[in-house]
């Protein structure tokens, strides 16, 4: 099969083949010389490419969620939560009801102030994932208290446990994320005809979870594409500078080189997002906004020549040590109503079935208040994933004992997670294109877990 | 006294004389051989004179002198010599040098015999020759020595007209002019019928032994042989090769002799790029006979080499290593592939070659060589694509075992190298200059984070020499050091970002990087800390503050010291040893704790002096006679390294830091990791150990601290000496601070003062540091004009560079700059890893793979970074540097800028030589001046800072040549 070529008679597989070996550093990553000779490996054996469109978008909560207010049993097991909660617990009453489709007889209510995210549970296009959290691998309560059973190395630290999460390998410094690690495996393979240099945009700032070893995330803020603070006549000197470089020496020509490429970047996406409009409004916060660009990228998608790409939203605040009940409470009312406006964008688009956003977030929270009304740093957490392809209205995993020295508990109610970050990513991997054989390299430790796919995706 | 002493001095003398009497007094000198000696246009040609049976022939012209030779069998003192037949006379008394006898001939006629002899030769041993004679032909044009000038002899001579005169046709160069031409034909036919009887010539055919057939894959090959002659001096012989393949190996430039006496040498030498065979003929002659040996030279292609450094891919659970190779036929049909692997968690059971394409070949189903190489025909419906592959340097080397399907890999990267070593030419370094401001500039570029006008003009008044000498005397240019900042900071103030963190170091270097009068020394330190790497990053250093600290105030301190010191100060220091975990290594403990922890020992060889194969003094691959990479070491090695660091660890007696809080109060820290590990014998192993190039420290069960510290000493010496370390680390460091591609005579000369400073001092870092500074490859301007010299300038000292340009302040007073790994993609201290910011052989894809070369900076270079660093760089010049305490004071550019009429002209030269080293083309200003006028002239301010940032963030200002 010939290769596509684009106006400069250079194959994408080439530029792509370069970019990679340019494995440029960033935030949290440089490329070892190693590293970039693994996914090359790994891309070796990636299979012909369909021609569907998909995208993953990654709601990272920074500060660490507590699910233990967001996912609320509203059974006979809620006096145990009110118990424990004390003034941290929610109302039985104000909880909004969602109902499983296979559940086991609990019932659970979500925060107060999701009711967007209610809806698209009760019609099937959220589920929740239960007691999430990094691992090493499998470990019992038993285990646990053991000692000499590995757990991940500074639990309950953010930076730590940010970084684990998104690289999802806890146990080495790893530069690359595992979202990054999907896009070096296929940007060259579905995005032959891109217009971008990446298919991993970040509209929450740096991360690493777009970190790849070829694939580079593009960072576009949360209000719009960042170009040059130069404007006018300054602005076209530096074009003019770059467009003409003067003394052959290959340094030069090289940066000038990149310094183009950065421009045409820029200007293809910033050219597709003005002249993209949808119907569907969007809450005016950071978690909206950012939504809203995704959605915009997403509308032009032909436009850019991606079929896969790759989206980081940072929502911030929810390291609720003190005042939890109405920190909270802001930042989840902002999300529930960013969340459904976004689905809502990809119905209006028709890529429902196309797009899936999921949380993420450093960890859980401690069960009991702390002495601020707030909580402290957990482990295991519960997280939302959204879309048209996913088996919504359901649970998955097993929601934790809710007591203090119970079997889930660490010993200050920080839940032993029952799910790795690694099975939970790997279900959303393999949705996105991720063949079974490159798992691997995207989730190194993936074959310690019993599974590679938790179930809530609908795989076809 | 004298007395006593004196008769046993006269015995001494005495016995001496004996014994040389003994020795030489019996034995008489003896006439060994005769030559007939003339100059052909200034070179002498020499025809052997029998001295017994018939005579010899003399056939050039007999007017004037000829000079006659006689060599003795031992060194005489004097003789003389008469003609005692026919007509002649030897002109003067004969000269004598060593056991050579010359005289002149004068005045002997044409066509004739003449007798010489040669009577009362005393040796320097007191033996005489009474007497002796031989006897001498002068027939002029007898080319072929038969006794009478025939057509044979005009034949020959006009045979050889116009050919360049050797030792094998100097005989028909009649008249010595030192050219056979017409005149020397015209002479012999003027001759033809001449005659004198004497017997048939003497002369015996010089002989030369077989050579054998020989093949080549370097363009070069030497054959030896060996010739002889029972007559003629073994030295006089003439020696000539041919090939009957001038475009392979043409006439005149493919062939050069050593060797004396018997044994000779050929070096043959083909032309570039040509390949094929040739046979070649060596003939030997004494200007009347010859004698010749025939040999087939095949040159072959040269086969290309590719080398991979394989290592576990991320997530992989191994400590695995290997060196594999690759050398592509020179016809690009097939290939040899070598690999070695260390350490693997089981057998490898395939060794695959794969590209971003797929899957190539598993080496393991391939046939196995004799030198252990997997030979690789390659598919012929693929050769191109193979090829290519591997040319790109696209081609990944991965090692599988059960346990991981891709335990260990590595791409084969291009690699030059030679098995045998030829030294470059000497080439002096610089000794005076500036000989402009640019060129002060210029240095000031590679030799500080920037120039200022101030120091410009400094370099200038002082010179290159004065200035160096001056920035390496710590009396007159003390070490700037981050610890103190650091210390000052949370020890006086309670202020959140004054918390004792990391991330004060990494603030503190821009403090010295700006301000510090010790320029050199942090450039240096600087280059040293992107070698011997630990990094901010690391969250278990966070926390280390006042130890980080001291760690890069090390690398400031031993910047100026030796290499060896430097070797033992970053072993030792609890930062590096919590980096690479060193720090708390114990030995093996039974049942659970198998072997010592090999992260340090790894890194130490691997990147720290002396890399996985072996070099050549230049800093090329030193290959073994097969043309093969040499490992230098293997897993063993690693091994008994990680068993001499073992049992150190942080001083228990700890640093006290007095932190202030925000509560008010005082809290004191206390930092292990500022003072130099200390050794716990009991924790160090006390096996044996092997160490490089087969040194082995002793099994020793009486382990005490002493004892483990003088294994530590042998252990870093033994690195120390290895000689690959000169071209390793001296490659790095004029990446760092000249240009990404030195050529390997520039390497090698810098290794050399590595390896030996001129006083005998191996690892003088001084010398080393001049050496780098004041190479013609670092100063002549001439390079510049070459596409692939040069580097990027690394993102944070392009930003020093700014910075220091242009009168900085600081409110605090702390020249304090926060971390720019977001905008930048580097930050000072914060490596993203042990292998540093990026690769030092990291070759971009496009212009620089083209030529060839290394671009290490712009493996953190992307389109974001573009933007990102743009718009820091702007946002510094404008308003200030990130963290708003350092702004630039530009006062002293608006008044430049203020001069009417030639304002912006004044300006944008001022930041041409500040920036740019005045190598800013004239398209370049124009282009920026055009932009500075756009602005009203009142708005002077803003046409500064406009210059300012359209330069310094111009591709032309970041390649730094």
């Amino acid at each position: 099969m010939p290769r596509p070529k684009s106006e400069n008679g250079m194959t994408r597989r080439d530029f792509v083949w370069q970019a990679a070996c340019a494995a440029v550093g960033a935030v949290g990553m440089a490329s070892t010389v190693w590293d970039l000779r693994m996914i090359n490996a790994a891309v070796a054996q990636t299979a012909t490419p369909p021609t569907d469109y998909k995208a993953l978008v990654c709601l990272f909560l920074y500060g660490g969620n507590d699910g233990n207010n967001m996912i609320v049993p509203t059974d006979s097991s809620y006096s145990v939560y009110q118990a424990a909660r004390s003034n941290l617990a929610l109302p039985q009453d104000k909880l909004l009801p969602i109902q499983q489709k296979n559940g086991d007889g609990r019932t659970f209510g979500l925060h107060p102030v999701m009711p967007e995210v209610q809806g698209l549970f009760n019609a099937g296009k959220v589920a929740a994932v239960c007691n999430v959290g990094t691992l090493l691998a499998p470990i019992t309560r038993a285990q646990y208290f053991a000692g000499g059973s590995a757990v991940p190395p500074q639990l309950f630290s953010h930076s730590n446990q940010q970084i684990q999460w998104q690289t999802s390998v806890p146990d080495k410094t790893v530069r690359t994320g595992w979202g990054g690690r999907c896009a070096d495996l296929l940007h060259s393979v579905y995005n032959a005809q891109s217009r971008l240099s990446s298919m991993s945009i970040s509209l929450g700032g740096a991360n690493t979870w777009e970190v790849g070893n070829s694939v580079f995330p593009y960072n576009v803020g949360q209000w719009g594409l960042q170009g040059l603070s130069a404007g006018g006549e300054q602005l076209q000197a530096i074009r003019d500078l770059i467009a003409l470089y003067h003394s052959g020496n290959a340094y030069e020509s090289h940066a000038a080189r990149v310094g183009k490429s950065a421009m045409d970047n820029y200007n293809a996406l910033s050219a597709a997002i003005d002249s993209a409009t949808l119907t569907t409004q969007f809450p005016d916060n950071p978690a909206g906004r950012q939504l809203y660009f995704i959605a915009k990228i997403i509308k032009q998608r032909a436009l850019l020549g991606q079929t896969r790409q790759i989206f980081f939203v940072s929502a911030e605040g929810y390291d609720t040590h003190f005042d939890q009940m109405r920190v909270q409470g802001v930042y989840l009312s902002q999300l529930s109503p960013a969340m459904k406006a976004f689905y809502d964008a990809t119905v209006e688009m028709g890529v429902e079935q196309n797009v899936t956003a999921f949380t993420a977030s450093d960890f859980g929270r401690t069960l009991p208040m702390n002495g601020g009304l707030g909580s402290d740093h957990g482990w295991g957490g519960h997280h939302l994933v959204m879309g048209g392809s996913v088996k919504g209205g359901d649970f998955y995993g097993t929601y934790p004992t809710l007591s203090v020295n119970g079997p889930d508990d660490t010993g200050q109610g920080r839940w032993i997670p029952t799910i790795a970050v690694d099975e939970y990513s790997s279900t959303l991997a393999k949705w996105f294109g991720v063949s079974d054989s490159n798992l691997r390299y995207v989730f190194p430790n993936l074959p310690r877990f019993a599974r590679q796919d938790i179930g809530f995706m609908n795989m076809s | 006294m004298a007395h006593h002493r004196l008769p046993a001095v006269v015995a001494t003398v005495g016995l001496l004389s004996f014994l040389v009497g003994v020795a030489r007094a019996d034995v008489n000198p003896v006439l060994a051989r005769a030559v007939s000696r003339r100059s052909h246009g200034g070179t002498n040609y020499d025809i052997t004179l029998p001295l017994s049976g018939a005579s010899g022939i003399e056939c050039r012209r007999t007017g004037g002198n000829i000079a006659v030779a006689l060599f003795f069998d031992q060194p005489i003192t004097g003789g003389a010599a008469e003609v005692t037949a026919g007509q002649g006379f030897v002109a003067g008394a004969p000269s004598v040098t060593g056991s050579v006898m010359t005289l002149a001939l004068g005045n002997v006629a044409n066509a004739q015999e003449i007798t010489l002899t040669i009577s009362k030769v005393t040796s320097a041993a007191g033996g005489v020759l009474a007497s002796t004679s031989f006897n001498i032909r002068l027939i002029e044009g007898d080319t072929n020595a038969s006794g009478s000038v025939t057509a044979a002899d005009v034949a020959q001579v006009k045979s050889q007209a116009g050919s360049s005169l050797s030792g094998f046709n100097f005989r028909q160069d009649v008249n010595c002019s030192g050219a056979v031409t017409a005149a020397d034909v015209g002479l012999v036919k003027l001759r033809v019928g001449s005659s004198v009887a004497g017997g048939s010539t003497a002369n015996t055919a010089p002989t030369i032994s077989a050579i054998g057939d020989v093949s080549t894959e370097t363009g070069t090959a030497k054959v030896s042989f060996n010739i002889g002659d029972s007559e003629s001096s073994l030295d006089a012989l003439a020696l000539k090769a041919t090939s009957d393949n001038p475009l392979l190996l043409p006439p005149g430039t493919s062939f050069a002799f050593s060797g004396t006496g018997a044994s000779r040498t050929l070096t043959i030498t083909s032309a570039v790029n040509q390949t094929g065979t040739a046979k070649v003929t060596v003939t030997v002659g004494d200007g009347l006979t010859t004698a010749s040996r025939s040999f087939a030279v095949a040159v072959l292609a040269t086969p290309t080499l590719y080398v991979a450094s394989m290592l576990p891919p991320v997530g992989v659970q191994s400590q695995g290593w290997g060196l594999g190779w690759l050398r592509l036929d020179g016809d690009e049909t097939g290939a040899n592939v070598t690999v070695q692997t260390s350490n693997l968690t089981g057998l490898a059971t395939e060794l695959q070659l794969q590209t971003i394409d797929g899957a190539l070949v598993d080496l393991k189903k391939l046939p196995v060589q004799a030198d252990g190489s997997y030979r690789w025909e390659f598919p012929s419906d693929s050769v191109a694509s193979i090829v290519a592959a591997i040319k790109s340097n696209g081609v990944l080397l991965q090692a599988a075992t059960p346990k991981n399907p891709g335990e260990i890999n590595g791409f084969l990267i291009a690699a030059t190298g030679s098995s045998t070593f030829t030294p470059p030419p000497e080439l002096a370094p610089v000794t005076s200059g500036p000989a402009s401001q640019n060129e002060a500039a210029r240095f000031l570029t590679q030799a500080t984070f920037g120039p200022t006008l101030e120091e410009i003009a400094n370099v200038q008044a002082v010179g290159y020499a004065q200035w160096l000498n001056k920035q390496f005397d710590p009396v007159a240019t003390p070490p700037s050091l981050i610890y103190p900042v650091v210390y000052r900071r949370c020890t006086t103030s309670s202020a959140d970002d004054d918390r004792l963190d990391v991330e004060l170091s990494v603030e503190a270097w821009w403090k010295n990087a700006i301000t510090g009068p010790d320029q050199l020394r942090q450039r240096v330190a600087t280059a040293l800390s992107e070698i011997l790497v630990v990094s901010a990053r690391e969250d278990a250093l966070t926390l280390q503050a006042g130890g980080f600290a001291t760690y890069y105030d090390l690398l400031v301190n031993d910047a100026f010291a030796n290499f060896r010191a430097l070797l033992k100060d970053v072993t030792l220091h609890p930062i590096m040893g919590q980096y690479l975990n060193m720090r708390g290594n114990m030995k093996a403990k039974a049942p659970n704790y198998n072997a010592p922890n090999e992260n340090y020992a790894r890194e130490i060889l691997q990147l720290f002096s002396i890399g996985l194969v072996q070099l050549n003094p230049d800093g090329t691959l030193k290959l073994d006679a097969q043309g093969n990479p040499a490992p230098t070491y293997d897993q063993n090695v690693i091994q008994g390294f990680a068993q001499v660091f073992t049992g150190w660890d942080t001083d228990p007696e700890p640093v006290l830091i007095p932190t202030s809080q925000p509560s008010g109060m005082t809290r004191v820290i206390n930092s292990y990791y500022n003072k130099p590990m200390v050794v716990n014998p009991s924790l160090h192993s006390t096996t044996s150990k092997l160490l490089l190039n087969g040194i082995v420290i002793p099994a020793n069960e009486t382990m005490d601290a002493a004892a483990a510290s003088a294994e530590l000493d042998r252990a870093l010496d033994v690195i120390f000496n290895h000689p690959n370390v000169g071209p390793f680390i001296c490659r790095q460091l004029i990446q760092r601070l000249i240009c990404s591609n030195p050529s390997p005579a520039y390497v090698y000369r810098v290794a050399s003062v590595f390896n030996n400073d001129g006083g005998g001092v191996r690892g003088n870092m001084q010398a080393v540091i001049k050496a780098i500074l004041l190479d013609r490859e670092a100063r002549d301007l001439s390079w510049t004009n070459t596409p692939g010299y040069g580097h990027l300038r690394e993102p944070i000292v392009r930003l020093a560079n700014v910075i220091r340009a242009f009168h900085p302040i600081s409110a605090s007073g702390l020249f304090k700059v926060m971390e720019t790994d977001a905008e930048l993609l580097q930050s000072p201290l914060r490596a993203p890893n042990v292998f540093n910011f990026f690769d030092p052989s990291y070759m971009p894809p496009g212009v620089l793979t083209s030529i060839g070369v290394a671009g290490p900076e712009f493996q953190i270079t992307s389109e974001s970074s573009v933007f990102s660093g743009i718009n820091l760089f702007r946002d510094g010049i404008y308003n200030s540097f990130k963290g708003k305490d350092v702004k630039c004071d530009l006062s002293y550019e608006i008044n430049i800028a203020s001069k009417p009429a030639t304002g912006t002209n004044d300006l944008v030269e001022e930041l041409n030589l500040l920036l740019m080293s005045g190598q800013m083309t004239q398209a370049m200003k124009n282009r920026v001046s055009a932009s500075v006028n756009s602005i009203p002239a009142s708005e002077v301010e803003a046409r500064v800072k406009d210059a300012i940032f359209l330069i310094s963030t111009s591709p032309q200002c970041a390649a730094q040549r």
